[in-house]
């Protein structure tokens, strides 16, 4: 163990580059492999519904464990010890395995016809303007989400290569559309399972090399509290600090229910049950071991962090660099594990991030191809559909790139969080509860949506010290609670479907 | 709601609670871990809740 901070060698340089290469070339191999069993876009979408409970298991822990879980909870552990563990998500298998037993419903509606999240919304309400809305609402909140991943794989590109952070950010803009233009994102499901794995597998090695590294958990324990981060709750020191889960027990309640609900409000974590198959009740067991497993991953990479602060102290905290906290990861896996180790988590980061990334930009241009233009003409041509997905791709890679470019989040993690309160406040309620609740209505649903989208603009950090809203705990209560009244309350004043439209989405038995 | 489901969801409702009673109370690597504990009995009784009393026959 050495207090300095590492340097980069040509060994290293080489190392990540060749981990990275060896990870899209697997993956690019995985999507060639199962593109060819997809004919049509419609297949590409929703595959063959033929995806047993392994590869929907893992796939949906890779398309949970993004660049804020596989990378963005070092800073964490970092920034607040263990204050940190707030939004680094301890508790974030509780919503995984709900989202588990609610998400497979989601094959009901593949059956009545819905290829994406927003077209299972057009037919549970039989409302293209509702389909239309959630696909928007999707589009921002992802777009935002995107941020942070740009900013996890600039910083280990920056830290490990030595590349000034703007040129990593275009590096990685290039990378996803590299990505995307030669099929990783194809055989969805078969990548991301891979990808599950290999995030599950190098989040457990560094996480318990770090605290081998810092001298133990007990020796990580006394240089957090010699540093005064003992507690659980750092009180805010000034208004500004009250963008922050960790400063009072109003915020922790709230990143609590943020977490219950988020799995299930991501659109991109529901999504993975489109392609599934029936699954028996042993096989519920078996997934469920599947997602402890790489649901624990969020804890070992917050590890990272809490022994980066024990050795380093708060050095990177006094530095100013766009890069700031969130440098902790990178730094600590070529400290503890070397080129080997920092290789594989440069490649895990790539993974999570950057094939993140590509699969939101995926699903944004899909929401504008299908939700709008799809919606509005139904008579274009599949090909011409196909066309203007790509071409949507662009506006989708650039965006967040722009936006990283010229405002880099200091913590990516807790930018996240807020795009990832917005999801569980609107997506739990309008795609989850609404696959079960009969009573729902497309107004209740548009209400949410509506009202959930401008609580988002009114984040501390954003537009909400415009009207007083400081404190995030009050603010992510205020969405995920409003959202919830707003549902109910909207759904049950006004009329539902007629009866034998909903016998017909409700009934038992139906499915094969 | 089924009557045997009842303990099961009481005790996830006492998973939750118990996330920042263990942070207030105990602290430290004991905290974080247990919540991960939590987190998995939750996630056990919530499959269980699945395929014992709310199983959908296809």
């Amino acid at each position: 163990m050495s207090d300095e901070l590492p340097e980069i060698s040509t060994t290293l340089i080489f190392g990540v580059i060749t981990a990275i290469a060896a990870f899209l070339a697997i993956s690019v191999l995985l999507g060639f492999l199962m593109r060819r069993k997809t004919r049509t876009f419609e297949d590409w979408l929703v595959g063959h519904g033929d995806i047993g409970p392994v590869i929907t298991g893992f796939a949906l822990i890779a398309s949970y464990l993004s660049g804020w879980a596989m990378y963005g909870n070092a800073s964490l552990g970092y920034t607040a010890g263990w204050a940190g563990s707030w939004l680094i998500g301890t508790i974030s298998l509780m919503g995984i395995a709900l989202c588990l037993v609610m998400g497979y419903r989601m094959r009901r509606y593949v059956k009545l016809g819905a290829r994406t999240v927003p077209e299972m919304l057009k037919v549970r309400f039989e409302s293209k303007s509702l389909q239309a809305l959630a696909g928007l609402a999707m589009i921002i909140l992802l777009i935002v989400y995107s941020v942070g991943q740009y900013k996890a794989m600039a910083t280990v590109w920056t830290v490990t290569t030595g590349t000034p952070f703007e040129w990593s950010l275009i590096l990685t803009a290039v990378l996803v559309t590299i990505y995307v233009m030669v099929g990783g994102y194809t055989g969805t499901q078969w990548v991301s399972c891979f990808q599950g794995i290999f995030l599950t597998t190098v989040g457990w090695t560094l996480g318990i090399a770090a605290i081998f590294w810092a001298g133990g958990p007990v020796k990580i324990e006394e240089a957090l509290k010699a540093q005064s981060l003992n507690s659980y709750i750092l009180p805010a020191s000034d208004v500004k600090s009250l963008a922050y889960p960790w400063v009072d027990w109003v915020g922790v309640t709230a990143s609590i229910f943020m977490f219950l609900l988020m799995a299930t409000g991501f659109p991109h974590n529901i999504a993975r049950f489109l392609g599934a198959r029936k699954i028996s009740k042993k096989e519920y067991w078996i997934m469920i071991l599947i997602l402890i497993f790489g649901g624990l991953t969020p804890l070992w990479i917050g590890t990272v962090g809490l022994a980066g602060r024990a050795v380093w102290g708060d050095i990177l905290l006094r530095e100013s660099t766009p890069m700031g906290v969130d440098a902790i990861g990178a730094l600590v896996s070529i400290s503890a594990g070397g080129t080997p180790l920092a290789a594989l988590f440069a490649a895990s980061v790539f993974a999570a991030s950057v094939a993140t990334l590509a699969g939101m930009a995926m699903i944004m241009a899909t929401n504008a191809t299908r939700d709008f233009v799809h919606n509005l003409k139904p008579t274009v041509s599949p090909n011409k559909l196909l066309l203007f997905t790509r071409l949507m791709l662009v506006p989708f890679i650039v965006i967040p790139l722009w936006w990283t470019l010229t405002a880099t989040p200091p913590i990516l993690s807790v930018f996240m969080a807020g795009s990832a309160v917005a999801q569980a406040g609107i997506f739990f309620f309008v795609v989850g509860v609404s696959m079960y609740w009969r009573r729902a209505t497309k107004w209740g649903a548009a209400a949410t949506i509506i009202y959930g989208l401008a609580l988002t603009a009114l984040h501390p950090q954003a537009y909400g010290k415009l009207v007083g809203l400081h404190h995030w705990g009050y603010w992510a209560l205020l969405l995920i609670f409003g959202s919830a009244t707003l549902y109910f309350v909207v759904s049950l004043l006004t009329k539902p479907l007629p009866e034998e439209t909903l016998e017909k989405i409700f009934r038992k038995n139906e499915m094969h | 709601m089924k009557r045997g489901a009842l303990p099961v969801i009481f005790i996830m409702i006492l998973c939750v609670i118990c996330v920042p009673l263990t942070a207030y109370y105990i602290g430290g690597w004991y905290a974080y871990w247990s919540h991960g504990v939590l987190a998995i009995i939750f996630a056990l009784a919530v499959v269980l809740l699945k395929t014992k009393w709310y199983w959908e026959e296809e």
